[in-house]
């Protein structure tokens, strides 16, 4: 991570905690749009779900501003963090719920089929969810930022060849956790009456 | 690189990433709300924290000086030291056994650590608990309504069905959120 980034996320840091509205405004624009492009990929494009994971994650970030060490991590990195600790909370709560009634769901696209979109959108939320850090890193870096093997072995500093065996795997483990959800979710269907 | 395909949704998810259009009305909202929550700006604090540092050293300095004064104008007569010095009879009833200690937890008297640490916590369980400890402590001795408030929505969010439920020993805020809580369900 360059220097110039670190002196200048600290300097903004430092502004937003002395209260400075402006700082905060600087922050927040920066990173907006990159954070709704990863909320949106991590809840594999469930609208709702990504609204509430956005607003929560804005809401954790202003608190915990404090804890911010630009030198560790970038603003951007930092709120993906919080977003991807958020969305876990999110998806454990949703699965103890009971579901909500078929009335009340988005029934545009008529209710077997939208049921079914939302139920596989949220089963591949799960799936990402449930990979190690470095697997969705590599699945995201090379399908969402759209980046070639060599360019993610150049930011990552590793050997391509390095990054195509974790590619790899990470698409494995993808399938893995995939399929093991769709076969616990076809279980609990045959237990209802 | 050709890489074995995957199931179908799964390819179709990675070759074609969702892209929500992002809400612009939505996003401006959460800008204001996220800047009203802005820290307060710290003032400078080390004038007044020399002064009571100040205080406690010469509050220290005095108790100790009193204390010297104070020994020397009362030190008792050697006969008395003498005969105190004598031990007491011994006493025939037996001792009873120490009683085991009740195990102390310890907990952080630091709310905003506490929720962290609820932020952090593997189980909803525990999330819970830790989300009304720091609720209590902002409550009772920072008289802080909102961040109280905001821990309590989130215990009683992860709450579940038992641990939702009005109980005797809730206070007047959390039994007003779980009774919406209830309403709302």
């Amino acid at each position: 991570m360059s220097n110039e980034w670190v002196r200048q996320e600290t300097a903004l840091r430092d502004a937003v905690l002395a209260g400075d509205g402006a700082a905060w405004r600087t922050l927040y624009d920066g990173a907006n749009a990159a954070l709704w492009a990863y909320v949106s990929w991590r809840c594999a494009g469930l609208g709702d779900l990504a609204e509430d994971v956005t607003q929560e994650t804005w809401l954790v970030a202003v608190r915990r501003i404090r804890d911010f060490e630009p030198r560790q991590a970038r603003f951007l990195a930092w709120l993906r963090g919080i977003a991807a600790h958020v969305l876990a909370n999110l998806l454990r709560t949703r699965r103890r719920r009971p579901e909500q009634p078929l009335a009340e769901r988005d029934i545009a696209a008529g209710p077997d089929l939208e049921e079914e979109r939302r139920d596989q959108a949220e089963r591949i939320a799960r799936a990402l969810a449930e990979l190690p850090e470095r697997s969705e890193a590599v699945l995201r870096a090379k399908y969402l930022d759209l980046l070639s093997v060599a360019q993610i072995a150049a930011q990552w500093d590793e050997t391509p060849k390095a990054i195509e065996s974790l590619l790899s795997r990470a698409r494995q483990a993808f399938r893995s956790e995939y399929e093991k959800l769709a076969g616990n979710d076809a279980a609990i269907q045959e237990l209802k009456p | 690189m050709s890489e074995t395909p995957l199931p179908e949704p799964l390819e179709d998810f990675l070759q074609h990433p969702p892209s929500l259009p992002p809400d612009a009305k939505r996003r401006e909202a959460l800008a204001q709300r996220t800047a009203a929550l802005l820290p307060a700006p710290q003032r400078r604090r080390w004038p007044v924290v020399a002064g009571v540092a100040a205080s406690i050293a010469l509050a220290i300095v005095s108790a100790y000086l009193g204390y010297r004064i104070g020994a020397a104008n009362t030190q008792p007569p050697l006969q008395d030291l003498v005969e105190r010095s004598i031990p007491p009879a011994p006493d025939d009833k037996p001792k009873t056994p120490e009683e085991p200690k009740t195990p102390v937890t310890l907990v952080s008297a630091n709310p905003r650590e506490l929720e962290w640490a609820a932020f952090d916590a593997a189980d909803d369980q525990e999330r819970v608990r830790l989300y009304f400890q720091a609720g209590d402590l902002y409550l009772d001795k920072h008289n802080d309504y909102e961040s109280a408030l905001r821990c309590y929505h989130q215990a009683i969010h992860y709450s579940d069905a038992k641990e939702s439920q009005i109980a005797p020993t809730d206070n007047w805020l959390v039994m007003a959120l779980k009774r919406d809580h209830r309403k709302e369900n």
